[in-house]
C-alpha cells in the first residue's frame, strides 16, 4: 500500500466528509487549513480511514497525529 | 477549686489549641487528655480532641471521643452536633438522620438538627420528604442560610427551576456570594430560560424539546501554550458539562471524547460505566432535536445523556444526519471502552452543586472496576482556602476545587482558565507520583 494510493484515496473521502472537491492534501496540511474542520469533522475522517481500511486507531495514536502527512504514515504502518 | 480547676482546663485547652494551630497534634492530644483527667464532666477535652482527631482522619477514633463525652456531659449541644457530623461525612445516612433527629427533638431552639435533617434527607433522595421538613423548619428559622441552601437544592433535584431560581435568591440575600447558590443560581437560571425557549420552540412548530441542552454556542478565546496544550490533552472529560471541553479548547488542545460536549448527571455517568456503557448511540435510541440558535443536539434516550453536535446549517436529511451521529456516538463509545481496559487514564468529572459524596464515589468505584484510571473529580471549593487544592481521596481518586463552576449565576460563562490548569497540573504529578498503580497522562 503506497502512500501515493493511501493520499488519493483519502483525497476521496475529505471530499465525501467536507462536501467539497477542491481539496487537496499535503502532508503538512492540518485542521487550521481547511474550514470547518473541527473534532467532529475528524472523527467522520478517521471512520472513514477505518472503514476503508479495515484497521482501528486508538485514541492515544489519534491524539498523536498532527497532520494529513502523519495520518497517511499511520495508515500506511497498519494496513501494511 | 471549681473555679481553678476552670482555670485549669482553660489553661490547657489553650494550650491544645496553641498546639494543634503550630500542627502538634500529639501533644494537643495529650493536654486534652489531661484536660479530661482534671474535668471528666467538662465536655470541652472531648469535644476539641474529637474535632482534632476527625481533622486528623482519624474518625472512629472521634466518634469514640464524642460518644465518651456524650456519656458524661448528657445532652451537650456541641456534643450532639459533632457526634451527628462524624456519621454525616462519613455518608452513613440512615445513622446520620437519626443522629441529626435527636440534635432536633433535643434543642428545637437550634437550627443544626434541622439543617442536618433536610441535608440527609436529600442526599438520600427523599425529596418530598425533605421538602416538608424543610418547608416546616424554615417557619421556624427562616434567616438560616444552611437550610435556605438546602430547600433550594431541594427544588433543583426535583427539577422545579422556578422554584429552584426564587429559593437561591432567599439563599443569596441571606448570604451575599455564596459560591454554591451562585452557581446554583445559574443551573436554574439557565434551566428557566431554556424551558421557555423550548416552550416559543413547541408553540413555533421547531420540532419539540430538547430536554437537557447544555447551552448555546460560547466562544472561547484560544491561548498559544503548547505545554499546556499537551497537560490538558492528556485528561478526559466525562461532563457534568462542556466546562472542562472549553478548558481544552483555550489551551489548544481538541482530543476526540465520547462525553467532552455533554450534559451528564453523576447518576447517568454512573449508570452508563455500571452498564459498560451497552446500547448506547443505538440508532433507535438516539433523537434528534434542535434549538431556538438552530444547533442540533441528540438525545441518548436509554442514559438521559444530551450530546452537542455543534451544526447550526440546515440539514437536507435528517434522519440521514440522527443516523450518521448515532454511528459516530457508537464509534468513540468504543474508543471510550478501550481506553477504560486499558487503564491508566485520567477522567475529568466537574461535579455541579447537588452531586453527593455518594454519587461521586459511586462514579469512582464505577471507573475503577474498569481498571487502574483515575477519576479527577472538580468542585466548587467549600471554602476560600480550598481553591485550588488537590487532594487524594483514594485509589484512583483525586478531588480538586475551583473558586466558581460554570454557567455563572446569569447563565454565562466566565471559566477560571488558570485555575483549571494549576489543578490540572498537580493532579498530574499526583498520578505520576503513584504510578505504576496509575499511569500519569
Amino acid at each position: 500500500m503506497t502512500e501515493t494510493r493511501i493520499y488519493s484515496e483519502l483525497t476521496e473521502i475529505f471530499h465525501d466528509v467536507f462536501m467539497r472537491g477542491d481539496i487537496v492534501l499535503r502532508p503538512d496540511m492540518t485542521a487550521d487549513d481547511v474550514e470547518g474542520w473541527d473534532s467532529f469533522k475528524m472523527i467522520e475522517i478517521i471512520m472513514g480511514a477505518e472503514e476503508k481500511y479495515g484497521i482501528k486507531f486508538s485514541t492515544k495514536e489519534l491524539d498523536g497525529l498532527g497532520s494529513v502527512g502523519d495520518l497517511v504514515q499511520a495508515i500506511a504502518a497498519k494496513a501494511a | 477549686m471549681a473555679s481553678d480547676l476552670a482555670l485549669a482546663d482553660s489553661d490547657l485547652l489553650g494550650a491544645a489549641a496553641s498546639a494543634a494551630k503550630e500542627g502538634r497534634t500529639d501533644e494537643a492530644l495529650r493536654l486534652l487528655g489531661e484536660a479530661r483527667l482534671n474535668s471528666p464532666s467538662a465536655p470541652g477535652g472531648y469535644l476539641e480532641a474529637g474535632k482534632l482527631l476527625r481533622a486528623a482522619k482519624r474518625p472512629g477514633e472521634a466518634e469514640a471521643m464524642f460518644l465518651e463525652g456524650l456519656r458524661r456531659c448528657p445532652k451537650r449541644l456541641e456534643l450532639l452536633i459533632e457526634y451527628a457530623w462524624v456519621s454525616h461525612y462519613a455518608s452513613a445516612w440512615p445513622e446520620a438522620l437519626e443522629r441529626w433527629r435527636a440534635v432536633d427533638d433535643e434543642f428545637p431552639w437550634h437550627p443544626a438538627g434541622s439543617v442536618g435533617v433536610g441535608r440527609v434527607l436529600f442526599a438520600l433522595k427523599r425529596f418530598d420528604e425533605a421538602e416538608d421538613h424543610l418547608a416546616r423548619a424554615l417557619e421556624r428559622f427562616p434567616s438560616d442560610p444552611h437550610m435556605s441552601v438546602t430547600f433550594a437544592q431541594v427544588a433543583a433535584a426535583r427539577h422545579e427551576w422556578r422554584v429552584a431560581l426564587e429559593r437561591w435568591d432567599v439563599a443569596l440575600d441571606l448570604r451575599p456570594g455564596d459560591q454554591s447558590a451562585v452557581a446554583g443560581r445559574g443551573v436554574a437560571l439557565w434551566q428557566v430560560q431554556l424551558e421557555a425557549e423550548n416552550a416559543a420552540g413547541a408553540e413555533a412548530g421547531d420540532g419539540g424539546p430538547a430536554q437537557r441542552v447544555p447551552h448555546g454556542p460560547v466562544r472561547i478565546e484560544r491561548a498559544a501554550d503548547p505545554q499546556a496544550a499537551a497537560l490538558v490533552k492528556g485528561f478526559e472529560s466525562l461532563g457534568e458539562n462542556c466546562e472542562f471541553g472549553l478548558v481544552q479548547r483555550r489551551f489548544g488542545a481538541e482530543p476526540l471524547g465520547l462525553l467532552r460536549w455533554t450534559y451528564t448527571s453523576p447518576e447517568s455517568l454512573a449508570r452508563l460505566l455500571e452498564a459498560r456503557f451497552a446500547g448506547l448511540g443505538e440508532a433507535d435510541a438516539v433523537s434528534l432535536h434542535r434549538t431556538h440558535w438552530k444547533e442540533y443536539f441528540l438525545k441518548d434516550g436509554r442514559f438521559g445523556v444530551t450530546f452537542h453536535t455543534w451544526l447550526t446549517q440546515d440539514v437536507a436529511d435528517e434522519e440521514a444526519f440522527r443516523v450518521k451521529q448515532a454511528a459516530r456516538l457508537r464509534w468513540l463509545r468504543d474508543k471510550l471502552l478501550a481506553d477504560l481496559g486499558e487503564g491508566g487514564k485520567v477522567f475529568v468529572y466537574k461535579a455541579h452543586h447537588g452531586a453527593t459524596e455518594a454519587e461521586i464515589g459511586r462514579v469512582a468505584a464505577a471507573l475503577r472496576a474498569y481498571g487502574p484510571n483515575t477519576l479527577f473529580c472538580v468542585s466548587l471549593a467549600d471554602a476560600p482556602g480550598a481553591v485550588g487544592k488537590v487532594e487524594k481521596r483514594g485509589d484512583g481518586f483525586l478531588r480538586g476545587y475551583l473558586s466558581r463552576l460554570n454557567p455563572t449565576r446569569e447563565g454565562q460563562w466566565d471559566i477560571p482558565f488558570d485555575e483549571w490548569l494549576a489543578l490540572c497540573r498537580q493532579a498530574a504529578d499526583m498520578v505520576e507520583a503513584a504510578a505504576p498503580a496509575t499511569a500519569a497522562p
